[in-house]
């Protein structure tokens, strides 16, 4: 980051105008309401919305106001809300308060699934929003307005709830921290040497390392057998060459459904042609930035399963080259309620630890790695 | 050029230099619409009619295009201020023409600005769809009985929707009664009820 940017005042409001257009949705929608006060509380939490919304436009932080539910009548009638869905991260709650408040009134009812509280004051005639600052959880009545945080760690905190569209991987858009696991090994490398780090990866299959075509041949024969399926003549005309082990390899993942093989087919490809279309979806992200003193990276792979779910990968490695894991490190698998399906730890001299699980389109999950009191959470979408 | 407005430009040309969708960006963009905002050299028409119009499609503007903001053309405070400008008289153009997209007026005849709370009306009585979310819950009485606090079968979804539709019983009257937090009613309405609330809405055109 540049050194001027950061010795400018961070904890200032951003104003916001408010056009008679958000005005007239707001008198819309409270008057909908028979309680006078609810009525007055709806037109606030309408334009409040309609400020942050702005906002985040502005900031180019895709929204969605018609799936949130202060714009749903229902939602509007039942409850006192002003949530802000945002794209791929969460619900923001945007509470309004009048000039000269000091606290915010926060509703029971949105105590929950937030990923954030905005406060935005409202000027008397209601032209203006100033947004004050955030909060990321609350429990309380209400909040102190000179204990809000910043603008730009609300910023922050939404970097930080993103989700991580898996099926942009599938047709090949990554955001670009998602880096390909080739370069990432290689940097890790000595000039030169980045054959042996990469050989040093290689996927062992029943405890043989498979380092030559031969090798993989023969592996690869071994899981058309185990599948039921045999070879097949035409391996036998081209034993050696790579371009035959990708046909067979391809030809059998396009036709078999079991799991296990299927994986150590995709190990083997990723290998010999990583980026061959059926399993190019893989990426890795470098955590020793936040692990600091320990250089570790999170792998993820995704494939498409002939019914049309997904299998997914993940696994952790250490970066440098012939090195293990520091024992103790977890890996762990969330539901989107934060509920854990998998958990594993490293042990001494694991050179990498993994899971796999299925998921179907439009599922939420969560990667959680954590190392004594560091916790890295990665949220991801199919 | 002033030193405030080398500082903004700088900014500027340091935020632009992040790749575009980068939180760094981002936050750069947040600090030049602050340090603007400060400066207090944007032209104001705060009652003006119109002016929040034309001020929220500059700031569009500005934050779509800072990039090819050019120092040595003007200042970034000209730049906008011109545009402002330009929309202020677009946007009076506009209502001079049609008059019919009238601003009701901000200020009182003693001076005394207007808040447009005060003006608003609620309904005489419960909208409809109160009554037809009545008869839902009416319908649906057992199933919604059925999803509960764990332990605790008296705090269902039919009496907790029930309590909190309008005239609604607050949660802190609510929670000493069943003898529980005010955090554990409103988790288990928004995890169970609301969303249920919700689908009936759906499933009868409500959104």
């Amino acid at each position: 980051m540049n050194h001027s940017i950061q010795n400018l005042p961070t904890s200032s409001s951003v104003s916001i105008p408010i056009p008679e257009s958000a005005r007239q949705i707001a008198k819309i929608f409270a008057e909908e309401q028979f309680n006078p006060d609810k009525a007055r509380q709806i037109y606030l939490n309408t334009l409040s919305v309609l400020v942050v919304n702005t906002y985040l436009q502005m900031l180019d932080i895709p929204t969605d106001l018609e799936n949130s539910h202060s714009w749903n009548a229902i939602g509007r009638l039942s409850a006192d809300v002003a949530d802000l869905a945002i794209k791929g991260i969460g619900t923001l709650e945007c509470r309004p308060v009048r000039i000269n408040a000091n606290f915010c009134p926060i509703p029971a009812e949105v105590w929950h699934n937030r990923i954030g509280y905005v406060i935005v004051q409202i000027d008397r005639a209601c032209k203006e929003g100033k947004i004050l600052g955030f909060l990321p959880q609350v429990t309380s009545m209400s909040v102190d307005i000179n204990q809000l945080q910043s603008l730009e760690s609300l910023l922050e905190h939404l970097y930080r709830f993103r989700l991580v569209e898996l099926r942009q991987w599938l047709i090949g858009t990554y955001e670009t921290r998602w880096e390909p696991v080739e370069k990432l090994f290689a940097q890790t490398g000595q000039t030169g040497q980045t054959d042996s780090v990469m050989a040093f990866r290689s996927p062992r299959f029943k405890g043989v390392e498979l380092n030559t075509p031969e090798k993989i041949h023969q592996a690869i024969a071994q899981l058309y057998i185990n599948s039921g399926k045999g070879v097949g003549r035409e391996s036998e005309q081209s034993k050696c060459a790579n371009k035959s082990n990708i046909d067979l390899i391809v030809n059998l993942l396009q036709t078999i459904d079991d799991e296990e093989i299927r994986w150590n087919l995709v190990e083997i490809l990723w290998m010999i042609d990583p980026n061959h279309p059926l399993v190019k979806a893989r990426r890795i992200l470098d955590l020793g930035v936040l692990l600091v003193g320990h250089p570790i990276a999170l792998m993820v792979g995704i494939l498409q399963k002939l019914d049309h779910t997904f299998a997914i990968l993940t696994r952790l490695y250490p970066m440098e080259p012939k090195s293990y894991l520091p024992p103790g490190v977890k890996l762990i698998g969330l539901y989107e309620n934060g509920e854990p399906f998998q958990e594993i730890q490293s042990r001494t001299k694991d050179d990498y630890i993994q899971f796999k699980f299925s998921a179907e389109s439009g599922e939420k999950f969560s990667i959680r790695v954590s190392l004594e009191d560091v916790i890295i959470t990665e949220n991801f979408i199919l | 050029m002033n030193e405030l407005e080398t500082k903004i430009h700088l900014l500027i040309q340091e935020t632009c230099q992040h790749p575009q969708g980068s939180l760094e960006r981002k936050k750069g963009l947040n600090q030049i619409i602050l340090q603007i905002q400060q400066s207090g050299k944007l032209f104001g028409g705060y009652y003006m009619y119109n002016y929040a119009e034309a001020l929220q499609e500059t700031w569009g503007f500005f934050c779509r295009h800072f990039c090819r903001f050019d120092p040595d053309k003007a200042t970034v405070f000209t730049w906008l201020n011109n545009y402002l400008k330009y929309r202020l008289k677009d946007e009076w153009e506009e209502y001079i023409k049609h008059q019919k997209n009238c601003i009701p007026p901000i200020i009182k005849d003693n001076g005394e600005v207007i808040d447009p709370l005060e003006s608003l009306i609620a309904r005489p009585e419960p909208p409809p769809i109160l009554e037809e979310i009545h008869q839902w819950l009416h319908q649906q009485e057992a199933q919604l009985r059925r999803v509960h606090v764990r332990g605790r079968p008296d705090i269902n979804c039919y009496v907790l929707i029930q309590q909190r539709l309008p005239p609604e019983i607050s949660w802190s009257v609510l929670a000493p009664e069943y003898g529980v937090a005010i955090a554990t009613l409103s988790n288990f309405y928004q995890r169970e009820c609301f969303p249920r609330l919700l689908n009936f809405g759906k499933s009868q055109d409500y959104i």
